[in-house]
Protein backbone atom coordinates (compact mmCIF):
# COMPACT_ATOMS: atom_id res chain seq x y z
CA UNK A 1 0.00 0.00 0.00
CA UNK A 2 2.90 2.34 0.72
CA UNK A 3 4.27 1.63 -2.74
CA UNK A 4 0.89 2.49 -4.31
CA UNK A 5 0.78 5.67 -2.23
CA UNK A 6 4.24 6.73 -3.35
CA UNK A 7 4.03 5.71 -7.01
CA UNK A 8 0.91 7.53 -8.14
CA UNK A 9 0.48 10.71 -10.15
CA UNK A 10 -0.80 12.80 -7.23
CA UNK A 11 2.24 12.10 -5.10
CA UNK A 12 4.50 12.70 -8.10
CA UNK A 13 2.85 16.04 -8.79
CA UNK A 14 3.01 17.12 -5.14
CA UNK A 15 6.68 16.13 -4.94
CA UNK A 16 7.48 17.90 -8.22
CA UNK A 17 5.75 21.10 -7.07
CA UNK A 18 7.46 20.87 -3.68
CA UNK A 19 10.88 20.43 -5.28
CA UNK A 20 10.36 23.39 -7.64
CA UNK A 21 9.18 25.62 -4.77
CA UNK A 22 12.11 24.54 -2.60
CA UNK A 23 14.71 25.08 -5.33
CA UNK A 24 13.24 28.48 -6.21
CA UNK A 25 13.24 29.58 -2.57
CA UNK A 26 16.87 28.49 -2.19
CA UNK A 27 17.83 30.45 -5.32
CA UNK A 28 16.02 33.53 -3.97
CA UNK A 29 17.55 33.15 -0.51
CA UNK A 30 21.05 32.94 -1.97
CA UNK A 31 20.59 35.96 -4.26
CA UNK A 32 18.39 38.49 -2.47
CA UNK A 33 20.96 40.85 -0.96
CA UNK A 34 19.67 43.67 -3.16
CA UNK A 35 23.07 44.28 -4.72
CA UNK A 36 22.94 46.17 -8.02
CA UNK A 37 26.33 46.52 -9.66
CA UNK A 38 27.46 48.24 -12.82
CA UNK A 39 29.89 50.64 -14.41
CA UNK A 40 29.77 54.31 -15.33
CA UNK A 41 31.64 55.46 -18.43
CA UNK A 42 31.85 58.53 -20.64
CA UNK A 43 30.88 58.48 -24.35
CA UNK A 44 34.41 57.34 -25.19
CA UNK A 45 34.09 54.35 -22.90
CA UNK A 46 36.47 55.72 -20.27
CA UNK A 47 35.59 55.00 -16.63
CA UNK A 48 34.06 57.87 -14.66
CA UNK A 49 34.97 57.99 -10.98
CA UNK A 50 32.81 59.72 -8.38
CA UNK A 51 29.59 59.57 -10.37
CA UNK A 52 26.39 59.47 -8.34
CA UNK A 53 24.18 56.52 -9.31
CA UNK A 54 20.50 56.61 -8.32
CA UNK A 55 18.17 53.60 -8.27
CA UNK A 56 14.48 54.58 -8.19
CA UNK A 57 11.50 52.29 -7.80
CA UNK A 58 9.32 51.77 -10.89
CA UNK A 59 6.84 49.55 -9.04
CA UNK A 60 3.23 50.69 -9.41
CA UNK A 61 2.53 50.39 -5.68
CA UNK A 62 5.89 51.78 -4.57
CA UNK A 63 6.63 54.75 -6.82
CA UNK A 64 7.30 57.13 -3.92
CA UNK A 65 9.87 54.91 -2.21
CA UNK A 66 13.14 56.69 -1.33
CA UNK A 67 15.80 56.02 -3.98
CA UNK A 68 19.01 54.14 -3.29
CA UNK A 69 22.25 55.92 -4.21
CA UNK A 70 25.83 54.77 -4.74
CA UNK A 71 29.07 56.32 -5.95
CA UNK A 72 31.30 54.93 -8.67
CA UNK A 73 34.87 54.04 -7.76
CA UNK A 74 38.14 54.91 -9.55
CA UNK A 75 37.49 52.22 -12.17
CA UNK A 76 33.93 53.43 -12.74
CA UNK A 77 32.39 50.46 -10.97
CA UNK A 78 29.63 50.97 -8.46
CA UNK A 79 27.61 48.71 -6.18
CA UNK A 80 24.26 49.83 -4.79
CA UNK A 81 23.47 47.80 -1.66
CA UNK A 82 20.10 46.95 -0.18
CA UNK A 83 17.98 47.68 -3.25
CA UNK A 84 14.53 46.33 -2.31
CA UNK A 85 12.90 46.80 -5.72
CA UNK A 86 12.15 44.29 -8.48
CA UNK A 87 11.25 46.99 -11.01
CA UNK A 88 13.41 50.09 -11.07
CA UNK A 89 15.15 52.72 -13.17
CA UNK A 90 18.80 53.60 -12.78
CA UNK A 91 20.49 56.84 -13.69
CA UNK A 92 23.88 58.44 -13.08
CA UNK A 93 25.23 62.00 -12.96
CA UNK A 94 28.64 63.58 -12.55
CA UNK A 95 28.83 67.34 -12.56
CA UNK A 96 26.98 68.49 -15.68
CA UNK A 97 27.03 65.08 -17.32
CA UNK A 98 24.24 62.58 -16.85
CA UNK A 99 22.65 59.53 -18.47
CA UNK A 100 20.32 60.47 -21.33
CA UNK A 101 17.33 58.87 -19.63
CA UNK A 102 16.85 56.58 -16.63
CA UNK A 103 17.37 53.00 -17.75
CA UNK A 104 14.57 50.60 -16.70
CA UNK A 105 15.24 47.10 -15.42
CA UNK A 106 12.80 44.42 -14.30
CA UNK A 107 14.02 41.58 -12.09
CA UNK A 108 12.53 38.21 -11.09
CA UNK A 109 12.14 38.89 -7.38
CA UNK A 110 12.54 41.69 -4.83
CA UNK A 111 16.12 42.39 -3.83
CA UNK A 112 17.60 40.26 -6.59
CA UNK A 113 21.37 40.66 -7.00
CA UNK A 114 21.85 42.13 -10.45
CA UNK A 115 24.74 43.23 -12.66
CA UNK A 116 23.88 45.77 -15.35
CA UNK A 117 24.44 44.24 -18.80
CA UNK A 118 25.44 47.62 -20.24
CA UNK A 119 27.48 50.41 -18.63
CA UNK A 120 25.78 53.72 -17.84
CA UNK A 121 27.01 56.31 -20.34
CA UNK A 122 27.27 59.91 -19.12
CA UNK A 123 26.75 62.64 -21.66
CA UNK A 124 27.15 66.38 -21.13
CA UNK A 125 23.84 68.17 -20.52
CA UNK A 126 22.75 70.37 -23.46
CA UNK B 1 -13.79 13.33 -41.53
CA UNK B 2 -15.60 13.54 -38.20
CA UNK B 3 -12.31 13.38 -36.33
CA UNK B 4 -10.93 16.21 -38.44
CA UNK B 5 -13.96 18.33 -37.65
CA UNK B 6 -13.67 17.52 -33.94
CA UNK B 7 -9.97 18.40 -33.92
CA UNK B 8 -10.75 21.68 -35.67
CA UNK B 9 -13.48 22.42 -33.12
CA UNK B 10 -11.05 21.64 -30.28
CA UNK B 11 -8.52 24.06 -31.73
CA UNK B 12 -11.18 26.76 -31.91
CA UNK B 13 -12.08 26.09 -28.26
CA UNK B 14 -8.42 26.42 -27.28
CA UNK B 15 -7.96 29.83 -28.93
CA UNK B 16 -9.06 31.84 -25.82
CA UNK B 17 -6.64 29.86 -23.64
CA UNK B 18 -3.83 30.41 -26.12
CA UNK B 19 -4.64 34.12 -26.25
CA UNK B 20 -4.59 34.42 -22.47
CA UNK B 21 -1.19 32.71 -22.23
CA UNK B 22 0.17 34.71 -25.16
CA UNK B 23 -0.93 38.03 -23.64
CA UNK B 24 0.53 37.05 -20.28
CA UNK B 25 3.90 36.56 -21.98
CA UNK B 26 3.88 39.62 -24.24
CA UNK B 27 1.53 42.18 -22.68
CA UNK B 28 0.12 42.92 -26.12
CA UNK B 29 -3.54 43.92 -26.02
CA UNK B 30 -6.17 41.95 -27.92
CA UNK B 31 -7.03 45.12 -29.84
CA UNK B 32 -3.48 45.84 -30.98
CA UNK B 33 -3.07 46.52 -34.69
CA UNK B 34 -1.68 44.81 -36.64
CA UNK B 35 -2.57 41.70 -34.63
CA UNK B 36 0.10 39.04 -34.32
CA UNK B 37 -0.73 35.42 -33.61
CA UNK B 38 2.73 34.37 -32.48
CA UNK B 39 4.12 35.97 -29.31
CA UNK B 40 6.74 38.65 -29.95
CA UNK B 41 9.54 38.90 -27.39
CA UNK B 42 7.88 36.71 -24.74
CA UNK B 43 9.04 36.85 -21.12
CA UNK B 44 7.70 35.86 -17.71
CA UNK B 45 8.20 39.20 -15.96
CA UNK B 46 4.46 39.91 -15.95
CA UNK B 47 4.06 36.92 -13.64
CA UNK B 48 6.45 38.65 -11.25
CA UNK B 49 4.28 41.78 -11.39
CA UNK B 50 1.10 39.79 -10.72
CA UNK B 51 2.78 38.04 -7.78
CA UNK B 52 3.86 41.25 -6.06
CA UNK B 53 1.06 43.69 -6.97
CA UNK B 54 -1.83 41.57 -5.74
CA UNK B 55 -0.81 39.73 -2.53
CA UNK B 56 -1.12 36.60 -4.65
CA UNK B 57 0.30 34.22 -2.01
CA UNK B 58 -2.34 35.33 0.51
CA UNK B 59 -5.19 35.03 -1.99
CA UNK B 60 -3.88 31.64 -3.11
CA UNK B 61 -3.80 30.39 0.47
CA UNK B 62 -7.36 31.62 1.06
CA UNK B 63 -8.65 29.95 -2.11
CA UNK B 64 -6.92 26.68 -1.25
CA UNK B 65 -8.26 26.75 2.32
CA UNK B 66 -11.83 27.38 1.18
CA UNK B 67 -11.57 24.74 -1.56
CA UNK B 68 -10.29 22.10 0.86
CA UNK B 69 -13.13 22.83 3.28
CA UNK B 70 -15.67 22.71 0.45
CA UNK B 71 -14.29 19.47 -1.03
CA UNK B 72 -14.30 17.66 2.32
CA UNK B 73 -17.76 18.91 3.32
CA UNK B 74 -19.12 18.25 -0.15
CA UNK B 75 -17.87 14.68 -0.20
CA UNK B 76 -19.26 13.91 3.26
CA UNK B 77 -22.69 15.49 2.76
CA UNK B 78 -23.20 14.43 -0.86
CA UNK B 79 -22.16 10.82 -0.21
CA UNK B 80 -24.42 10.62 2.84
CA UNK B 81 -27.37 12.07 0.95
CA UNK B 82 -26.69 9.88 -2.09
CA UNK B 83 -26.56 6.77 0.09
CA UNK B 84 -29.81 7.70 1.78
CA UNK B 85 -31.48 8.03 -1.61
CA UNK B 86 -30.52 4.46 -2.51
CA UNK B 87 -32.85 3.22 0.24
CA UNK B 88 -36.57 2.71 -0.26
CA UNK B 89 -38.62 4.92 2.07
CA UNK B 90 -41.86 6.86 1.96
CA UNK B 91 -41.44 10.19 0.19
CA UNK B 92 -38.23 9.17 -1.60
CA UNK B 93 -39.65 10.03 -5.00
CA UNK B 94 -40.89 13.38 -3.71
CA UNK B 95 -37.46 14.21 -2.32
CA UNK B 96 -35.83 13.30 -5.62
CA UNK B 97 -38.27 15.54 -7.50
CA UNK B 98 -37.61 18.32 -4.99
CA UNK B 99 -33.86 18.01 -5.52
CA UNK B 100 -34.27 18.10 -9.28
CA UNK B 101 -36.55 21.13 -8.99
CA UNK B 102 -34.03 22.92 -6.76
CA UNK B 103 -31.41 22.48 -9.46
CA UNK B 104 -33.44 24.93 -11.55
CA UNK B 105 -33.05 27.72 -8.99
CA UNK B 106 -29.92 29.80 -9.63
CA UNK B 107 -27.69 30.56 -6.66
CA UNK B 108 -28.17 34.30 -7.22
CA UNK B 109 -31.85 33.91 -6.26
CA UNK B 110 -30.87 32.46 -2.88
CA UNK B 111 -28.11 34.91 -2.01
CA UNK B 112 -30.17 36.93 0.48
CA UNK B 113 -31.38 34.01 2.63
CA UNK B 114 -27.90 32.48 2.40
CA UNK B 115 -26.39 35.72 3.67
CA UNK B 116 -28.88 36.01 6.52
CA UNK B 117 -28.27 32.41 7.62
CA UNK B 118 -24.49 32.87 7.45
CA UNK B 119 -24.80 36.08 9.47
CA UNK B 120 -26.97 34.42 12.14
CA UNK B 121 -24.42 31.63 12.43
CA UNK B 122 -21.69 34.22 12.96
CA UNK B 123 -19.75 32.95 9.95
CA UNK B 124 -19.40 36.14 7.95
CA UNK B 125 -15.80 36.89 7.04
CA UNK B 126 -14.63 33.35 7.87
CA UNK B 127 -13.34 30.46 5.78
CA UNK B 128 -16.31 28.25 6.72
CA UNK B 129 -18.70 31.06 5.83
CA UNK B 130 -17.02 31.40 2.44
CA UNK B 131 -17.66 27.76 1.67
CA UNK B 132 -21.03 27.29 3.40
CA UNK B 133 -23.36 27.56 0.37
CA UNK B 134 -21.19 25.07 -1.51
CA UNK B 135 -21.24 22.35 1.16
CA UNK B 136 -23.67 20.27 -0.91
CA UNK B 137 -24.19 19.97 -4.66
CA UNK B 138 -27.32 18.31 -6.03
CA UNK B 139 -25.54 17.08 -9.15
CA UNK B 140 -22.97 15.28 -7.03
CA UNK B 141 -25.67 13.81 -4.77
CA UNK B 142 -27.20 12.21 -7.87
CA UNK B 143 -23.76 11.08 -9.09
CA UNK B 144 -23.14 9.37 -5.74
CA UNK B 145 -26.63 7.86 -5.78
CA UNK B 146 -26.06 6.34 -9.22
CA UNK B 147 -22.62 5.11 -8.23
CA UNK B 148 -23.90 3.45 -5.05
CA UNK B 149 -26.76 1.82 -6.95
CA UNK B 150 -24.19 0.28 -9.32
CA UNK B 151 -22.51 -1.56 -6.42
CA UNK B 152 -23.58 -5.22 -6.65
CA UNK B 153 -26.23 -6.15 -4.12
CA UNK B 154 -24.29 -9.31 -3.29
CA UNK B 155 -21.43 -7.31 -1.78
CA UNK B 156 -23.80 -5.39 0.47
CA UNK B 157 -25.57 -8.61 1.51
CA UNK B 158 -22.24 -10.30 2.23
CA UNK B 159 -21.15 -7.36 4.39
CA UNK B 160 -24.46 -7.47 6.26
CA UNK B 161 -24.12 -11.20 6.86
CA UNK B 162 -20.58 -10.64 8.16
CA UNK B 163 -22.06 -8.33 10.80
CA UNK B 164 -21.17 -4.93 9.40
CA UNK B 165 -23.43 -2.28 11.00
CA UNK B 166 -25.47 -0.10 8.64
CA UNK B 167 -23.62 3.08 9.64
CA UNK B 168 -20.34 1.53 8.50
CA UNK B 169 -21.69 0.44 5.14
CA UNK B 170 -21.01 3.84 3.55
CA UNK B 171 -17.40 4.42 4.63
CA UNK B 172 -16.22 0.81 4.40
CA UNK B 173 -18.08 -0.63 1.43
CA UNK B 174 -19.72 2.04 -0.71
CA UNK B 175 -17.09 4.78 -0.80
CA UNK B 176 -14.09 2.55 -1.57
CA UNK B 177 -16.03 1.15 -4.53
CA UNK B 178 -17.07 4.61 -5.76
CA UNK B 179 -13.75 6.29 -6.47
CA UNK B 180 -14.94 7.74 -9.80
CA UNK B 181 -17.86 9.40 -8.04
CA UNK B 182 -15.53 10.82 -5.39
CA UNK B 183 -13.22 12.16 -8.11
CA UNK B 184 -16.19 13.72 -9.92
CA UNK B 185 -17.35 15.29 -6.69
CA UNK B 186 -13.86 16.66 -6.00
CA UNK B 187 -13.52 18.21 -9.43
CA UNK B 188 -16.98 19.80 -9.47
CA UNK B 189 -16.78 21.15 -5.92
CA UNK B 190 -13.23 22.41 -6.48
CA UNK B 191 -14.18 24.27 -9.64
CA UNK B 192 -17.28 25.79 -7.99
CA UNK B 193 -15.34 27.03 -4.98
CA UNK B 194 -12.20 28.07 -6.88
CA UNK B 195 -14.12 30.22 -9.38
CA UNK B 196 -16.72 31.56 -6.96
CA UNK B 197 -16.86 35.36 -7.08
CA UNK B 198 -20.34 36.54 -6.04
CA UNK B 199 -20.49 34.81 -2.64
CA UNK B 200 -16.98 35.83 -1.48
CA UNK B 201 -17.74 39.38 -2.64
CA UNK B 202 -20.75 39.42 -0.32
CA UNK B 203 -19.25 37.64 2.66
CA UNK B 204 -15.67 38.92 2.78
CA UNK B 205 -14.99 42.10 4.71
CA UNK B 206 -11.26 42.06 5.41
CA UNK B 207 -8.69 42.26 2.57
CA UNK B 208 -6.73 39.36 4.10
CA UNK B 209 -9.60 36.99 3.41
CA UNK B 210 -9.96 37.74 -0.30
CA UNK B 211 -9.89 34.76 -2.62
CA UNK B 212 -8.25 34.72 -6.05
CA UNK B 213 -11.33 35.85 -8.04
CA UNK B 214 -11.84 38.72 -5.59
CA UNK B 215 -8.16 39.57 -5.91
CA UNK B 216 -8.62 39.75 -9.67
CA UNK B 217 -11.52 42.16 -9.25
CA UNK B 218 -9.46 44.29 -6.87
CA UNK B 219 -6.53 44.20 -9.32
CA UNK B 220 -8.77 45.40 -12.17
CA UNK B 221 -10.18 48.24 -10.12
CA UNK B 222 -6.81 49.38 -8.75
CA UNK B 223 -4.37 49.37 -11.66
CA UNK B 224 -4.80 50.57 -15.21
CA UNK B 225 -2.86 49.55 -18.28
CA UNK B 226 -1.50 46.35 -16.73
CA UNK B 227 -2.73 43.93 -19.37
CA UNK B 228 0.28 41.61 -19.15
CA UNK B 229 0.15 41.31 -15.36
CA UNK B 230 -3.63 40.93 -15.44
CA UNK B 231 -3.47 38.01 -17.85
CA UNK B 232 -0.56 36.50 -15.93
CA UNK B 233 -2.78 36.58 -12.84
CA UNK B 234 -5.57 34.89 -14.81
CA UNK B 235 -3.19 32.12 -15.95
CA UNK B 236 -2.04 31.55 -12.37
CA UNK B 237 -5.67 31.28 -11.24
CA UNK B 238 -6.62 28.93 -14.08
CA UNK B 239 -3.64 26.61 -13.71
CA UNK B 240 -4.75 24.62 -10.61
CA UNK B 241 -8.22 23.90 -12.06
CA UNK B 242 -6.74 22.71 -15.34
CA UNK B 243 -4.10 20.58 -13.61
CA UNK B 244 -6.66 19.01 -11.27
CA UNK B 245 -8.98 18.18 -14.12
CA UNK B 246 -6.17 16.65 -16.20
CA UNK B 247 -5.13 14.53 -13.22
CA UNK B 248 -8.66 13.30 -12.51
CA UNK B 249 -10.25 13.29 -15.97
CA UNK B 250 -10.34 9.49 -16.23
CA UNK B 251 -12.18 9.15 -12.95
CA UNK B 252 -14.35 12.17 -13.81
CA UNK B 253 -15.67 10.60 -17.01
CA UNK B 254 -16.25 7.20 -15.42
CA UNK B 255 -17.92 8.88 -12.44
CA UNK B 256 -20.40 10.65 -14.67
CA UNK B 257 -21.27 7.45 -16.50
CA UNK B 258 -21.32 5.13 -13.48
CA UNK B 259 -24.52 3.19 -13.37
CA UNK B 260 -25.45 4.20 -16.90
CA UNK B 261 -25.20 0.62 -18.13
CA UNK B 262 -25.79 -2.67 -16.35
CA UNK B 263 -22.82 -4.93 -15.60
Amino acid sequence: MLRALLLNRFTALAVAVGVVVLVWNVVVWLNDDGRVAGRVVDPAGKAVAGAEVTVKSNELDNLGAPPITAMSGPDGHFVAEGVPFFDFTIAARHGDARTEAPVPYHLYFRGQNFALPEPLVLRPSP
Amino acid sequence: MIHTALVALCLVMLVPFYWIIRTSLTGQSLYAFPPSVLPEDPHILYYVDAWYYTSFPRYLFNSIAVSVIVIVANTVFNATAGYALTKRFAGRRLILLLLLACMMIPFQATVIPAFLITKELGLLDTYVGLGLPMFATIVCILVFKNSFEAVPRSIIDAATIDGLPEWQMLPRIMLPLSRPAIATNMIISFIFSWNSFLWPLIVVRSPDLRTLPLGLGWFLSTWENVIGALFAYVVMVLAPSVVLFLMLQREFVSGLTAGATKG
